[in-house]
Formats: C-alpha cells, structure tokens, sequence
C-alpha cells in the first residue's frame, strides 16, 4: 500500500525514478513536515499540553509505534500474520536489562544488542515459514509468545521477578523522569520510522509486497521468498527489541507483566485499524488505540461508580467491548485502516469537484 | 421467456461494464453469446443468476425478467430455486470433495428425492465420471473437471442453463464430447442454454440464435447461420479473410478495417 | 506408577475438553474457512450462562444444561450474523483478526455482566469417586471423556453422511461457488455456528464444574488450538485425537517437570508436528494448482 496519495497536486511531476519516489514531492509537504517535528519535540515545552500524564501518554505511543512499525512490515507488507510480537519487544528489553543490570552497560551500549537478540530469536521463530503459511505460520508465532514468556517466567528467577534498569544517560543529563525521556523516545521513534519508509520503498519492500500477494508467483520471478520472509522476521523482531529496551529503559524496571498476549493482540489491533502495509497507518493506528484505551481508563471507573448496580471489574469490561467494536467496525467497514480511509479523504479534497 | 431488457450494471457503484445490453431467449433454445475479452458476457451471465452480489456488483438500470418476473434484485439462492443455474467459469469444483459430492450438492435444492436417478443421469451423459465418482476433484484434469461442472448444473434440472466459457482450455476432443453433450441435454431435458463463448466457431455452431457483445453492449443479433456468414464475423471473430482464407501474416494491413456495426 | 496413572487420567480429562472445544475450531473451520480465536471464551460465556440458569436462577441441573446449550447454540448464530456476515470474501487475516478482537469483546461481556471476580461455586457433578485398583477416577472425568468421544462420533457422523454436513463441507470450499448452486450460505454458517456455541458451551460446563466459574477458563481455548492443529482442522476425529495428545502430553510433561511446562511443550510439540505435517495429522492437503 503505497503511502503517496493517489493524486498528487496538479503541476507537481517527475522527470525521473529518484523524484518519483520522493516521499515529500511539494514544498507544502517539506514545510509541513518540517513544523510537525519542530511541534513533536517541543510538546514538553507547551503549557496546557505539557503535562506529565499527556508526556507518559505520547511515549507509550511512541514505543509502541515503534513495535507497531516491525509488525506492520512483517504482516501488513509480507503478509506473515504475528501474533507474539510482544514476547519478541520482551526478549529485547530483557537482554538490554539484564546487559544493563549484570553487566553494567549503559542503554547506548545495549539498544542494538537487543534489537539483535530479538532478531535472531525472530529469525528463529521465522524458520517455520520455510513450510508453514498463514494461519499455521501465525501459530507458530503464537507458540513464540506462550514459549518465550513461559521461558522468562522459569528459566531464570531474575526475569520472574522482576528488575530494576538504570535510566539512559547522555552527557551528564539522566533521563529518568517522562519530561526528559520523552525526547530520546522521539527520536527513537522518529528515526525508527524514518528507516521502516525508506526500507519499504526500496527493492526489499517490493520483494515483501510480492511475497504477501503471491508467494508462489513471487518465488517464478526469482525471489528468494525464505530469505526474504526470515528477513522479514529479523527486521520485525529487531524494531520489537529495540522497542523492549526502551521500556524497561523508560520504566527503569523490567518484568514479565508488560509483556502478554494480550499486547501481542493490541498491536495487532492498532496497525490493523491504522492500515495493513502502511507507515502512516501504523501510526494513525496507535494514536487511535492509545486514544481510546485512555478514553475508556478515564471513564471506567467513574461509569462504575455512577452505575453502582454494574459489578466489579465492569469498566474494564466495558473498555474491551468497545474497543474490539471497533476494530471489528473498522475490518467490516474499512478493512485497509484508517490510511486508506485517510488517503481517499485527501484525493477527495484534490480532485474536488470531480468524483474519482 | 427470459429476458433482458436495458440492462446497466455497474460494480462497486464505479465500474460500468454493461451499458443497456437487451437480450431474449425462448424457451428450449440453445442460445449463444459471444465477444471478446472484456466485453461483459460474464457479468451478463451473473447479472441473470445473481451473483454479481457477491462481487459487488449491481443491476442499476433496466430489468431482468423471467417468466413475467423480474428477477434481478433477488438473491442468487432464490434465483437457482427458480430453475435458472449457472455454470461459472474456470471450472470452479468444490476440490477436496470426490465428483459424487459435488454432483450431489448440486441436486441439493432439489430436495433429495432422487438423487439415484439424478446422479445416474448424470453418468449417463458422462461416462468417464462414473469410474471417476469417488475421485478427489480437485486433481482431476481440466476436461474432467469441465464435467463435473457441468454435471453439478445438470443434477439441478435447470430449467435455463448458463453456461460460462465451457470451452476454455479443453482439448479439441473433449470439446465435442461437451458440446454433443449440451446438444442432447438440451434436446433430451428442454432445458433453455444460453452459452458464453470466446471460440466464435463452436458457439455459431451448436446455438440457433446468437448476439454478439462489444464494450459491454450488443453489437448485432439474428440466427447462428446467417451471423456465421457475416463479413464482420469472420474476420473478426474467426480470423478469416474476405476471401474465406486463413489469414497470412503477411496480408496484415496495420490498420483495422472498422467494423460495420460501429 | 500411582503418580502415573494419575497424570493420565487428568490428561485424558483436559485432553478430552481440548477435543471438544477443538471439535469447535474443526466445525467453524469446515464451514467458514476461519480459526476461531474466540471459541475458549465462547466456551467461558457459555460457562458463565449455565451458572446463571443454575446459580443465579437455581434452577435444576439438567434444565440449566438444556438451557444453556440452547443459549449456546444462539449465541453461536448470533455471532456469525453480527460480525462474520459482513465479512464474506475478505481475506484470511480479516477474519482471523475478527475472531481474536472478539474475543476482546466476549471477555468485556461477561466483565461487564458478572464482574471479574471469580463466581460462586457450583457442583456439577455428584462427588462419589471411582476406584480402580489404587486411582481413582471422579465423576467428571468420565463424564468429560464419555461426552467428548459422543460429540466427536456425532459430528464424524454428521460430517460425512448427512447432506447438511455435506453442505458445510462445501461451503468450505468456495462461499460463491455454493451460491450458485442455491444453497444458502447464510444458513449454513448460522447452523455451524450455533453448534460450535453448543460444543463449547457443553465444555464450559465440564470445565466450570471442575476449575470453577472464572475468567480464567478462556485460556482453554488456547491450548485447544494446538489440538486442533495438530489433528488437522477439517477433521473431528483429529481433534478429538489431538485433544488427547495434548491433554495427556501437559499433564505427564507438567507433572514430571512442574510449572505448567506442559503448556509451552505443547507448542513445541504442535511445531514439530507441523514441520513433518503442515495440515496436522489428518488434515487436507491444499490443492493448488498453479
């Protein structure tokens, strides 16, 4: 799903591949995109805004943009359906924790090892694809989860109970409270997502593309398609650590209740309602998912207070009908996300009056 | 006794693929429909029987009537009911279940009364299938699954029979088989046919009556033989010269005498 | 040899409620082309309905049964009419997807009606033990092995030699292609569905009786998708088969290694099975022809 719209402006054209695949084709867009990051990084400083809850909050999104990002290029553009991503960000943050806690080594040190850590366990998780398609291959990915979680939980008592992490250190700032974090956790974010575009648009997302349409015609045009979906493992598991070390970074504690299948399935759902196979989407479908979840937290526990006759643990329960309502709506409705819903909004106001 | 009148259908509400196509089929005869590539003869066919629901498509002008009745906002389960069955193209057969499944569900609606017979009928008309009958159909060659279509369709007692492309991709052989076929189902069951085809030879050949589609229009109609004379027809559709010869590469103008229809 | 006989028994309990919520999977796989994620917490609803016949209304145990199969079987059709009918011809990861967010949204029902603490106890099954020589086997064990092995014998039957069956079987295979031929499509999901809700009802009960009426009983779904797997999806007898193995192997893996190491060894097991035999053990092949 290409995330150029589908009309550029007239005037704007391209006399050659390189300015074909430009991401930001008109100044509007430059000038646009440029603001958006200046804004992003000076949230902090806006009043009204700038609070510690809404910090905490744009974080959290931000980390799980970044999971978001490697699930999305392993089943929205290569079509292997994951549903243990949140063992795989797991593995990432206990290697960082446990690189930081043993061996004393600062984050900068252990991001990468445990983006590694978690591609090669990825890789191996991947290997099952050689035989398996779909929904089977989905399976394996659900035992990934269930093992890798029961692993942590019994392999070593450490990780059962949970650890504490030293906070990112840069120059002589401590990053350990939302405020200063924030920053690191946007650029991880930002850059993150930058390579996950660039990735996508070059010969390898074409190569995930065509394994996700038809892998069996794929395969006749000379892609190695084993290769390519174990890599495509490699680079999802790698954005899953790379976001686990954050976390535990950010929370300066490490354990295994942050890391269910349930998240797993809440990943899932936001890159499905953001748009299958799409950057923007990814991130239109965090925002949302995040939204909601806070939106339904909030008012919980006051529906159950309110509502007295409604037992224990109703609010929760409230807050999972409608959020899966929704996704639910969402595959009905709009099944390639918001992306899609976005981009057909956006031609419509270029092409305006016509129709199509 | 079906008819078609007007008929516009668009799908997904954008793509207009027939622009008022009119047709009429009498009762027990063997009808064809012809044109090229993309001319719309399958969504004609699925207008008739109702699927183009599924792919969503709709009916947004004109009528489909069968027997005085419109039918063309019905579900395709209520249509098959009403006797008019449809043999899709590609040689759809539900692939893991062996032929006597398949032949069987096809006699579904009929309410099981006689699937003995219906079934031996059926292997009446095709023999290869009844050493076939426990045979997994998704392995079978492509003649063979041709049959079990068509057979499915038969064990319905379609009143009107649609049948799609039956042709595509069959040995030559095997084609007449099919086609012989066709002839005595519709000779031996009354059953009205109306028979979709790209290969124009075989479809003048077997129907009495034919219409020829073009860009989702139909472009000229009149009985099989005289239509099998037109000027047009032949170089066009059955790559004859004016002088009835085959046509050399050689004799290829670079441009395209327009056709007189236009 | 005690201990071990133990392990066996309790394995072919669970291993028998696998086979049944996997009977499940197989009937809505057979008929809709899609794993149904949310079937462990059909089962939990269906828990839960029975224990609001029986405990909250105190009516008579096999009333509450009849009743709560009955609501089983709606709940069931009311599920494929609410989400799966929109969802005809999307591809495969819609409607998987479809079935775990429902799962969300079946676990919020029951929060939201019977709260998230564990309800009160209720006695299924009378509590006179067996003896076999030194084990003993409790009433609900066989009550659970004898309703498994029926259900599965029920549906073999009905799968191969009833015409609804063959129905489902071809629906399976292609939704347009079973149109054309005027078999309603629609009715044929709402009867599988509605069974689907029964079977996993009839184990929501089993499994209430024995662990209790809480939240926690969806997680039986998960361990029955590896017995589903592993038996093959378009097959009841594999599900009950693959029901058995994974119970028995949990129950003598957990019980020799402790903590639970049967649950991750199922996976294991369920990998290695799918790496010898892609479509499980008595599963079909794809047919595809390029």
């Amino acid at each position: 799903m290409s995330s150029a719209s589908f009309y550029p402006p007239s005037g704007i054209y391209s006399d050659g591949y390189k300015k074909d695949m430009r991401i930001l084709k008109t100044r509007k867009q430059w000038i646009l995109s440029a603001v958006s990051l200046v804004f992003l990084f000076a949230l902090p400083h806006i009043p009204y805004i700038n609070s510690s809850y809404s910090l905490r909050l744009v974080i959290g999104a931000g980390i799980a943009v970044i999971a978001c990002l490697g699930l999305n290029i392993l089943t929205g553009y290569c079509g292997q359906l994951n549903i243990g991503q949140s063992a795989f960000v797991m593995v990432g943050a206990f290697t960082s924790g446990l690189l930081n806690a043993y061996l004393g080594w600062p984050f900068w040190a252990s991001v990468i090892p445990a983006g590694l850590a978690a591609a090669a366990v990825g890789t191996v998780f991947g290997i099952p694809s050689v035989r398996l398609k779909g929904l089977y291959l989905a399976l394996t990915t659900l035992g990934a989860q269930i093992i890798l979680t029961w692993i942590a939980l019994f392999g070593l008592t450490i990780t059962a109970a949970g650890f504490s992490v030293e906070p990112v250190k840069l120059g002589g700032i401590v990053f350990d409270r939302p405020e200063k974090f924030y920053y690191i956790a946007m650029f991880f974010t930002v850059v993150m997502t930058f390579f996950a575009k660039n990735m996508m648009r070059s010969k390898l997302g074409r190569a995930f593309i065509a394994i996700r349409d038809n892998d069996k015609a794929a395969e006749g045009m000379g892609i190695d398609i084993f290769r390519y979906k174990l890599i495509a493992f490699a680079i999802c598991t790698f954005y899953a650590g790379v976001a686990g070390s954050l976390l535990v970074h950010y929370l300066m504690w490490a354990q295994l209740e942050s890391f269910t299948l349930q998240d797993s399935i809440w990943y899932l759902v936001m890159i499905i309602v953001g748009g299958l196979g799409s950057i923007e989407g990814t991130i239109f479908g965090v925002v949302i998912i995040t939204a909601l979840k806070e939106l339904i937290f909030v008012i919980g526990p006051i529906a159950e207070e309110t509502l007295t006759f409604m037992p224990i643990g109703a609010g929760s329960g409230l807050l999972l009908i409608i959020i899966g309502g929704i996704a639910i709506f969402f595959l009905s409705f709009e099944p390639r996300g918001m992306a899609h819903r976005w981009n057909l909004i956006k031609a419509y106001y270029r092409l305006w009056p016509f129709g199509y | 006794m079906l008819k078609l009148n007007n008929v516009e259908v668009k799908y997904a509400g954008v793509i207009l693929v027939l622009r008022g196509v009119s047709l009429e089929i009498p009762e027990g005869t063997i009808v064809s429909l012809l044109g090229s590539n993309g001319a719309g003869k399958t969504t004609t066919l699925k207008a008739i029987s109702g699927l183009l629901r599924t792919e969503l498509g709709e009916v947004t002008a004109g009528s489909i009537e069968y027997e005085g009745r419109r039918i063309d906002k019905l579900d395709p389960e209520q249509i098959a009911k009403m006797g008019i069955i449809q043999v899709m193209e590609n040689r759809r057969v539900l692939e893991h279940l062996t032929v006597e499944e398949n032949l069987r569900l096809g006699g579904y609606i009929r309410k099981n009364n006689n699937v003995r017979k219906d079934l031996d009928m059926v292997y009446d008309y095709f023999p290869s299938l009844r050493s076939l009958r426990n045979s997994t159909s998704g392995y079978l060659s492509g003649g063979e699954q041709q049959m079990v279509v068509m057979g499915r369709a038969m064990m319905a007692h379609p009143k009107i029979l649609l049948l799609d492309e039956p042709s595509m991709g069959l040995a030559p052989l095997i084609l007449d088989e099919i086609l012989e076929i066709i002839r005595r189902f519709n000779a031996e069951e009354k059953s009205t046919i109306l028979l979709v085809e790209q290969n124009a030879r075989t479809a003048l050949g077997i129907s009495e009556f034919s219409y020829v589609m073009e860009n989702g229009r139909v472009v000229l109609d009149g009985p099989s033989s005289k239509l099998a004379e037109n000027e047009d027809i032949k170089e066009f559709y059955m790559g004859l010269s004016r002088l009835g010869e085959k046509k050399s590469y050689r004799q290829v103008k670079t441009y395209k005498r327009r056709k007189r229809w236009l | 040899m005690e201990f071990f006989g133990l392990l066996v028994i309790s394995g072919m309990m669970n291993g028998a409620i696998y086979g049944l919520v996997a009977l499940g999977f197989v009937l809505i796989y057979k008929s809709s082309s899609v794993l149904n994620f949310s079937q462990g917490h059909m089962l939990l609803l269906g828990a839960y309905i029975f224990w609001f016949f029986v405990g909250s209304l105190g009516l008579n145990l096999f009333v509450s049964v009849l009743l709560a199969m009955v609501s089983g079987f709606f709940v069931g059709v009311l599920i494929e009419r609410l989400t799966l009918r929109r969802l005809i011809g999307q591809p495969l990861i819609s409607l998987i997807t479809v079935t775990i967010f429902l799962s969300l949204v079946l676990e919020g029902l029951v929060s939201l009606i019977w709260g998230t603490y564990p309800l009160q106890h209720v006695t299924v099954f009378p509590s006179s033990p067996l003896r076999i020589g030194k084990m003993v086997l409790t009433t609900q064990s066989l009550f659970a092995i004898g309703l498994a092995l029926a259900s599965a014998t029920a549906l073999i039957i009905f799968f191969r030699y009833t015409r609804i069956g063959l129905a489902m079987r071809g629906v399976a295979e292609g939704h347009q292609i079973m149109q054309s031929m005027g078999i309603s499509v629609k009715r044929i999901l709402n009867i599988s569905w509605g069974i689907a809700g029964i079977a996993a009802t009839i184990g929501g009960i089993l499994m209430g009786g024995t662990l209790g009426f809480q939240l926690g009983l969806s997680h039986i779904g998960l361990l029955a998708i590896p017995a589903a797997f592993i038996g093959g999806l378009e097959s009841p007898e594999g599900a009950i088969l693959g029901g058995l193995l994974i119970g028995l192997s949990e129950s003598i893996i957990s019980g020799y290694m402790g903590n639970a190491a049967g649950v991750p060894a199922a996976f294991v097991i369920l990998i290695a099975v799918m790496f010898f035999r892609p479509y499980g053990f008595f599963g079909l092949e794809r047919i595809e022809r390029v």
